[in-house]
């Protein structure tokens, strides 16, 4: 019989190495990122107020990208004497992005339901002053003799 | 085809208040490159149905104000920059004659 102690978890089971470690960040991160497709991401918890509920909704973006990469090699050691050097590594990296921008709130009171736009008035004046630049450019730039 | 861009819409848990049942809808376009770790999600809000206690049904769309006036401008940006562009071209043909 062997004095060695029996495995009882799987996280016992399971050699904790880096590369098991990074794999384990990349899967939770992948689970975070599947996740903004899940209907609670667009749609915000109940608030109460008073008789009314409010339900905020929005958009959300999400872009993600990652990439692991692994190599190996070997030479001569530094001083040219002796076994020949072997060297091995690995590594990973990644990045991304969430946006979430309100887009309508939903209203609940004894009267009804309603669904109220949220206006974003910066957006709505950048875009009203990208329009207006364009034309100008476009009638500057038309109306000058060549 | 499928695999690189796929749309889907989803059901959210139902809420009960006054007598109304609400039902919120959302729609996910997910976007995969293949050959690459990684992708696109963009989420939004579709619509909610809302059910009366007396049997009512109706669905109400979540609208985006804010984008639709902004595509609304930067198309009449479009439409603005093609008039004049045949206007000008339509006076320059004119001169030449």
């Amino acid at each position: 019989m062997s004095n060695e102690k029996p495995i009882e978890t799987a996280e016992e089971a399971i050699e904790i190495t880096p590369e098991y470690a990074s794999m384990e960040i990349i899967q939770n991160t992948l689970d975070d990122f599947i996740s903004v497709a899940d209907v609670n991401s667009a749609y915000g918890p109940p608030i109460k107020e008073g008789d009314t509920l409010i339900i905020p909704t929005a958009e959300v973006l999400s872009v993600m990208g990652f990439g692991v990469g692994s190599g190996s090699g070997s030479g001569p050691s530094e001083n040219g004497e002796g076994k020949q050097g072997y060297g091995e590594g690995s590594g990973g990296g990644g990045g991304g992005s969430v946006l979430s921008r309100p887009v309508a709130v939903i209203i609940a009171s004894p009267e009804g339901v309603r669904v109220e736009p949220v206006v974003d008035v910066t957006k709505i004046a950048l875009a009203a002053l990208t329009t207006a630049g364009f034309m100008a450019g476009m009638l500057f730039k038309m109306r000058r003799p060549r | 085809m499928s695999n690189l861009i796929s749309s889907e819409t989803r059901t959210g848990q139902s809420i009960s208040t006054h007598g109304f049942k609400l039902t919120p809808f959302s729609r996910s376009l997910t976007l995969r490159i293949p050959g690459m770790n990684g992708g696109l999600i963009w989420n939004r809000p579709a619509s909610v149905l809302v059910q009366a206690e007396d049997g009512q049904e109706f669905v109400l769309p979540v609208i985006d104000f804010t984008r639709q006036v902004q595509w609304t401008l930067y198309g009449l940006a479009l439409g603005a920059g093609l008039l004049f562009w045949l206007l000008f071209r339509k006076q320059s043909k004119s001169n030449r004659r």
